[in-house]
């Protein structure tokens, strides 16, 4: 594989080298056509006056004419714009800056493969945020920042605190089975985003998580980011954009001048909706559980265990440059402190770009480098086994907290600290809080560094070739080490030890043709390319426990009784070629086809050997094209339709024998043996229109769009005496239809401006077809499947599951436990306790998980450089279900458990017992209905108030900005006793809005700093 | 300037041709890189690695190892129900203990061995093409797992499963047994073959037999022997085909001593892991009242010391609350290290089972008496325990001890005045009784075959749970007689369960009687 690497980019060298010799350089002239803010203007017509001679400028709005004599006249012209002429000179580079006829017309975005359109020319949505939006409201993992701001994007915060993942979805779930989370691409380059967020899943059991790799961007480089909710604008990406892209572009350095930012970005954090617990009733002697008489000897407040969390983020950046060749520098240190003891999020990010041109502009080059330190300490998001809250929260209350505060003692027959925990396992496998944090670490250490190249030449005026390669390198090193004295559920006698070493590496290349031509009134805009995609993994873990006490070392581990040995790894490649063809008349109607074929290795042994996927789009400038009323300065319809392939998963066509390191033995799978799959495909499409009215005080962009997806792979669940768990069948259909709309309005009276953005999003999920009537891929009879598919338990036994129905959503929730009621519709109480009793029922469905429709408001009002941003968001509809307070009521410990105490609970006039109430209904982590809740919510997401001090107060030395900032600052309206938008696990598609032992969400207040010289 | 451009459009397209040739060409590797680095394909297998990797975890399926299964299956079904062990962690509430398992816990003893040996299975069936010894010997293995599965929950899918059947039909209680017995007998007359010719050979497939090695010519004993425990199942309900293919076992070889027993070796013990590690498991208060009765000398083997001094054991169903496990801290554990093996079958098991038959007057090669005290005698043996404690142990008259527990209300008389030592002039109940309940301590801890005999014989007599949460669909002075069938049948192979439930009287429920159950 090397070789052939090494073979694409000699080509594409050679091909790079050579060409300059065949097309020998011209005397020509240069120019830049830009609106009045520096912004290119693309596709501007360029005509020298008297000749034939046509161009036009190109994407960063440049063009160059050969053969020109002093004295020619060209006329430069836009839509849009007042068209100007100048003539030619003695110099030989000129700057055309075109005013515009209206306020706001197009603008140039970032689309695909990092090239650049205008926007008018998309058949898509597309939705733009500057850095500003990023840096405002700083945040260890910069996506946090882009909730409520972008319409059709769902993005949920991970509750394992700074730096943890984050959930992206876009336009809905879609795969049943698969990951439904959002792309990233960088520059152009797909970022394949390794995640070690998946808490929840499996609790009580849950796992450390850890961070991500889109987590590991520093805020400060990107210049800015474009969302493309949609598949359609992915088709050239491949089968991830399926669920959506966000498109990072980053600095680049400044031609002619020299600017450097300090910045500093300083936030504090506190819970921001914590469970209610009461202080009243203590324990019975040596119970855990809080059901005793009244106390009043010790007033405990479990939020006083957390400390205030800090994230301090300081960066450093330079750009500076020539006409030929900018660079840019920079480095940021992002501190951050959770709001539990001893849990750290630390990242050192150093990055370099330098744009170089040469050959009279004809060759641009690329190159940038970036390096991440990070390192994590005890992140938790959820569960009881690593996690202290369990023992926080349900600490018994006649007891005294301060006594363990002291969480370890001498123990002379060990010779070693022990722990201290008078209290019990207390059924939930509890330990002394700050033992699991200061004795039971989780570390990962990541280095991680980014190398990539691009060479663009230039052909001509209308043709330019561009190759790119990119490599990102990740080194992990994770460890867990559990001192002796943890629970030994968890650790062995003289304690446990794991270690992971994991690499990871990604490779990716292109190289495309870039053609932008003019014939009469239609102009071409095509890419052709071909690219590579190659993915990489391997890691060893050993995990036991220790034989000398504390010393942990893989040498260490007691062999072989508890020993374990893990290797793994893959190889992925994606090999494609793809074009992208628009076609532009008059600059009103574009009309824009792509095609993609994509070589997956995952397909190998498979009867498929590549798949294809098509899309096709159209743009109309309807205020171009006839006449509006004056009001309406601008106004676009659009309309696409994509088709999106995916490769099933890897290793899924050929039978091997699967590593079991518990029994150390390999197993024949468990899976039946049927190798005949196909590739997936996601069909879409979507309507939009793009309105401005009042010269642009008044944006509205609307989209509805409509996907399905199709020949799912997924696991379908046999009968056991087929004598394997289950098959792969291809079958589903899941349709998601909604709307995106993004309001604006914006407007100034002298020195005052207000602009005021809404955006909305509605989405209707709908499983249309599971795997019923499937035929067996073995024998062609038909397999039996459940009218239900039941793909989550949001809790123990007993609680509520997500069961997937036709005609149902992917959220939908039900319940299978009710009370027992008498023929009258009374609680039925047993007579020999009094108690109620809950009873097994056919499924029932209670509603979905899923929002129904969510919302961002954001206001900003400036007057004479200060600036202040309110953001509230809101999301409607959907449940959420709360295992803590089940078991927060189950012992006692909550405000709710005093209510039923004092008010007392009956049935049909008969008392029940207030303890045995909740045995009843809390059991597990809370039976039936009786813990879920609405996940309506609105609340002040954001507030910002900055103040650009004026330049001249600091002698001209420095632009000065300084911001007071506030994230979830307020919750204006929510049923739930936890935050509803938060998440334990952000890659499982199910399990979602489960609280079970979440650490609270944040509220984070602080203030930035910037500096610009 | 339009040459060079021609020029270069036609480089150009040699560039893409030349890339696409590279692309086209390259997916060569593909193979490679979709097949999983560390884990192997037959292919890069020997012929007798392809199959030896699978017996493990077949043969694992006889008695559980891993530490889950272990807890799910044999601890908290088969060990308590038989009387050996119980758990006192409340877990969510819903416990087999209190007979109120949640259907999720209720399948696993089914659902959970028929992937794990079936795939295996399958997977030698298909490589051996259903001939010669590899598949003879997988074939005894599959009866011993299975057997256990039956036992539980009465018709099972067994003679129709393979041939890429998606759905299986089950087979009634008493196809079951005909078939297993029908290919416990195909299997010895292969390897018996086989073995006349092989014995003493180095065969590359001896590495992967963790039970005997690669000695054959012990499977065939075992299979023996597996038709014995078969045969007496069924003794009440087929009599007559019962003692043909018992005596058959018996006179082509069955264990006769503790060199012949077949266990599985263990690097970490899963009744150590969850009696020490987790605090899940306990002795339980049956086989203590009986072993204290008898002091027995097995009994520092068995179990732990209570913290107190002597052993203690736990009544099931005391799990009804968060704290039950630590308030059970100070009771008697299972004994176990890490490395202690797990027992499939011993010689003990069959000097009672040939003692039973001679109680019906099969031909067992001994009488009665004789074999009742070479079973005490061998299980005593396998545990080192010296003749003359032996011997005192057989003239033993006192009875099983009377259960003191935490709670006043946990406390409860002894279930029995069965004796050791053995009295002719007793009645055949009694008789059997006492073969039944030495069977018992000599099986510790095969639990699904104690329930399984107790609920053929109505032997050993065990404690009620303390707590009964079944809403009356379990009798508890007779405990559990079965398993409902799992939950996902009834939605994956709807047809098929619902005939499976017309077999046993149409009735779904944990107190229908199996085909050879004692019926009152």
């Amino acid at each position: 594989m090397n070789q052939f690497k090494i073979k694409v980019n000699l080509l594409v060298l050679l091909c790079l080298l050579v060409l300059p010799i065949l097309s020998s350089a011209q005397t020509t002239i240069t120019g830049t056509v830009t609106d009045k803010s520096g912004s290119p203007l693309a596709g501007a017509s360029v005509v020298v006056q008297g000749t034939n001679k046509v161009t036009m400028a190109d994407i960063d709005g440049q063009f160059s004419l050969s053969g020109m004599e002093p004295g020619q006249v060209v006329a430069v012209s836009y839509v849009g714009y007042i068209s100007k002429e100048i003539t030619i000179g003695a110099e030989t580079a000129y700057r055309i800056v075109l005013d515009e006829v209206t306020a706001t017309l197009d603008e140039v975005v970032v689309t695909a493969l990092g090239i650049k359109r205008a926007e008018k020319a998309l058949s898509y949505n597309v939705q733009r945020l500057n850095n500003e939006a990023l840096t405002t409201v700083k945040d260890a993992s910069f996506m946090n920042a882009l909730a409520g701001k972008v319409a059709g994007v769902n993005i949920s915060s991970s509750s394992a605190g700074p730096g943890s993942s984050v959930k992206i979805v876009m336009r809905g779930l879609k795969s049943i089975q698969k990951n439904n989370n959002a792309m990233y691409v960088i520059d152009g380059i797909p970022m394949f985003n390794t995640s070690f967020g998946s808490g929840g899943d499996n609790h009580p059991y849950t796992d450390y998580v850890g961070s991500d790799a889109a987590a590991d961007l520093n805020a400060e480089d990107i210049e800015s980011i474009t969302v493309l909710t949609g598949p359609s604008a992915a088709a050239l990406y491949g089968s991830e954009a399926a669920s959506g892209v966000v498109l990072i572009t980053t600095k680049k350095g400044i031609a002619g001048k020299t600017v450097v930012t300090v910045s500093n970005s300083t936030t504090f954090a506190s819970p921001f909706v914590m469970p209610e617990f009461q202080n009243t009733y203590g324990n019975n002697y040596g119970e855990t559980a809080s059901w005793g008489a009244p106390q009043n000897l010790y007033s405990y407040d479990p939020a006083k265990f957390f400390n205030t969390g800090s994230t301090v983020v300081n960066a450093v950046t330079l750009a500076t440059g020539t006409e030929k060749s900018q660079s840019y520098l920079s480095f940021a240190g992002t501190n951050a402190n959770g709001i539990l003891p001893e849990n750290e999020y630390n990242r050192y990010n150093f990055s370099y770009r330098n744009t170089t041109s040469f050959l009279n502009d004809k060759l641009v080059m690329d190159v940038s480098a970036g390096y991440v330190l990070q390192s994590d300490k005890n992140m938790v998001a959820d569960g009881l086994y690593h996690n202290p809250l369990p023992a926080v929260y349900l600490f018994p209350r006649g007891e005294n907290f301060d006594e363990i505060r002291t969480y370890e003692r001498y123990d002379e027959l060990l010779e070693a600290n022990t722990q201290y925990w008078p209290y019990g396992a207390g059924g939930l496998e509890l330990q002394n809080p700050y033992w699991t944090q200061y004795k039971m670490t989780h570390e990962t250490n990541k280095k991680r560094y980014m190398l990539s190249a691009s060479l663009q030449y230039n052909v001509t005026e209308w043709l330019n070739v561009i190759g790119r390669a990119k490599v990102d390198n990740a080194s992990y090193v994770i460890t867990d080490k559990r001192h002796a004295g943890t629970l030994a559920t968890l650790a062995g006698a003289n304690g446990f030890f794991s270690k992971n070493n994991r690499l990871e590496t990604q490779t990716y290349a292109d190289l495309i043709a870039n053609i932008n031509k003019d014939f009469g009134d239609f102009n071409v805009h095509a890419n052709i390319g071909a690219s590579i995609k190659d993915l990489r993994m391997d890691s060893e873990k050993q995990v036991g426990n220790l034989n000398k006490i504390n010393l942990f070392s893989t040498e260490n581990l007691i062999r072989p009784s508890g020993y374990k040995d893990d290797a793994d790894g893959y190889i992925e490649q994606v090999q494609s070629i793809f074009a992208n063809v628009e076609v532009g008349w008059r600059n009103m109607l574009y009309l824009t086809v792509t095609g993609r074929n994509d070589w997956d290795s995952a397909l190998a042994f498979s009867k498929s050997t590549s798949f294809f996927y098509p899309s096709v789009g159209l743009s109309g400038v309807i205020s171009e094209m006839v006449k509006l009323p004056e009001s309406i300065s601008f106004l676009k319809l659009r309309a696409s339709y994509s088709s999106v392939g995916t490769s099933f998963g890897r290793y899924m066509t050929q039978f091997f024998y699967t590593y079991n390191e518990q029994t150390n033995s390999y197993d024949a799978p468990k899976v039946y043996p049927s190798y005949d799959l196909k590739p997936e495909l996601t069909n879409s499409w979507e309507l939009g229109l793009n309105l401005r009215l009042f010269k642009g005080m008044v944006n509205l962009d609307a989209t509805w769009y409509h996907s399905n997806t199709l020949n799912q792979t997924f696991k379908a669940s046999l009968s056991a005496g087929s004598g394997y768990e289950s098959v792969y069948v291809q079958s589903g259909d899941v349709r998601n239809q909604g709307i995106e709309l993004a309001l604006g309005f914006n407007n100034t009276w002298g020195a005052f401006g207000w602009a005021s953005n809404v955006t909305w999003t509605w989405n209707d999920n709908r499983v249309m077809r599971l795997a019923n009537n499937i035929l067996s891929p073995i024998d062609g009879t038909p397999i039996e499947m459940p009218e239900t598919m039941e793909k989550a338990r949001l809790g123990d036994s007993g609680g509520p599951l997500i069961l997937l129905s036709e005609g149902g959503t992917m959220g939908d929730l039900y319940i299978d436990r009710a009370l027992k009621r008498d023929v009258n519709g009374n609680v039925w109480l047993n007579p020999i306790n009094g108690l109620p009793q809950m009873e097994a029922i056919e499924p029932k469905k209670l509603g979905t998980t899923l929002a129904h429709s969510t919302m961002g408001w954001q206001n900003t009002f400036s007057w004479n450089g200060i600036d202040l941003s309110v953001l509230v968001s809101a999301r409607f509809g959907g449940y959420v279900v709360s295992g803590t307070q089940a078991i927060l009521d189950r012992y006692g410990v909550s405000a709710n458990s005093v209510k039923v105490r004092e008010e007392g609970i009956s049935s049909n006039g008969v008392a029940i017992d207030p303890k045995g109430w909740f045995s009843v209904v809390a059991q597990g982590t809370g039976m039936g209905a009786h813990y879920v809740y609405d996940a309506t919510n609105i609340r002040i997401q954001e507030i910002s108030l900055g103040y650009t001090v004026p330049k001249k107060w600091l002698g001209d030395v420095a632009n000065v900005t300084v911001s007071l900032v506030g994230r979830n600052l307020l919750m204006l309206y929510s049923k739930a006793p936890f935050d509803p938008e938060l998440s334990a696990s952000t890659t499982e598609t199910y399990y979602a809005g489960v609280d079970y032992f979440m650490l609270p969400s944040l509220r984070n207040i602080g203030f930035n700093v910037k500096l610009q010289f | 300037m339009n040459k060079k451009q021609y020029n270069f459009r036609s480089l150009q397209r040699a560039c893409i041709a030349i890339v696409l040739l590279l692309l086209v060409a390259c997916t060569g590797n593909f193979e490679d890189y979709n097949s999983h680095p560390y884990n192997p394909r037959p292919k890069d297998l020997t012929p007798s690695a392809t199959v030896g990797g699978l017996f493990e975890k077949m043969m694992y399926q006889m008695h559980h190892h891993q530490e889950n299964d272990s807890q799910m299956i044999d601890q908290m079904v088969g060990d308590q129900y038989g009387g050996y062990l119980v758990t006192p962690t409340m877990w969510h509430g819903t416990n087999f203990s209190t007979y109120n398992q949640a259907d999720n816990w209720n399948e696993i003893p089914f659902t959970t061995p028929f992937p794990n040996l079936y795939s295996n299975w399958l997977t030698i069936a298909e490589i051996s093409e259903g001939r010669g010894y590899i598949y003879a010997w997988a074939n005894i293995i599959r009866v011993a797992a299975m057997l256990r599965v039956t036992d539980t929950y009465g018709p099972m899918p067994y003679s129709k499963v393979g041939g890429g059947k998606l759905s299986v039909a089950y087979d009634s209680e008493e196809e079951v047994y005909k078939n297993m017995i029908a290919d416990l007998t195909n299997s010895t007359n292969v390897l018996e073959t086989f073995w006349a010719s092989n014995s003493g050979a180095a065969l590359p497939i001896a590495q992967y037999d963790i039970v005997y090695h690669g000695n054959f010519g012990q499977w065939v004993k075992f299979a023996n022997s597996l038709k014995l425990r078969l045969a007496m199942r069924i003794s009440n309900v087929a009599a007559d085909y019962a003692k043909t293919v018992a005596e058959e076992a018996v006179a082509s070889g069955v264990f006769t001593s503790n060199s012949d027993n077949a266990t599985l070796p263990s690097t970490d013990n899963p009744y150590r892991k969850a009696a020490a590690d987790w605090n899940d498991l306990r002795f339980g208060a049956d086989i203590a009242s009986y072993m204290t009765g008898y002091s027995d000398p097995r009994l520092t083997y068995y179990a732990t010391p209570a913290s107190g001094g002597g052993y203690r054991g736990v009544r099931m169903g005391v799990n009804t609350t968060d704290n039950s496990k630590a308030d059970y801290d100070g009771f008697s554990r299972p004994n176990f290290t890490h490395t202690s093996p797990m027992l499939v079958m011993n010689a003990a098991e069959v000097a009672f089972l040939k003692a039973e038959g001679a109680l019906k007057g099969w031909n067992m090669g001994g009488t009665a008496q004789a074999l009742y005290e070479q079973g005490v005698t061998l299980s005593m043996t396998q545990y080192g325990i010296p003749a003359a404690s032996i011997t005192a142990y057989l003239n033993g008259s006192t009875p099983p001890a009377a259960y003191t527990g935490l709670t006043a209300e946990t406390n409860h008389a002894a279930m029995s005045t069965i004796t050791v030592k053995w009295d002719d002039a007793a009645s055949t109940e009694q008789k059997l009784e006492r073969i039944i309940t030495q069977k018992w301590l000599a099986n510790y801890t095969l639990g699904f075959e104690a329930w399984s005999e107790y609920r053929r014989t109505g032997y050993p007599k065990l404690f009620p749970t303390v707590t009964d949460l079944s809403g009356g669909a379990v009798n508890i002075d007779r405990g559990a007689r079965r398993l409902r069938f799992p939950i996902s049948e009834y939605t994956r192979n709807s047809t098929n369960v619902q005939a499976a439930v017309q077999m046993i009287g149409g009735q779904d429920l944990p107190s229908v009687d199996l085909w050879w159950a004692k019926k009152n």
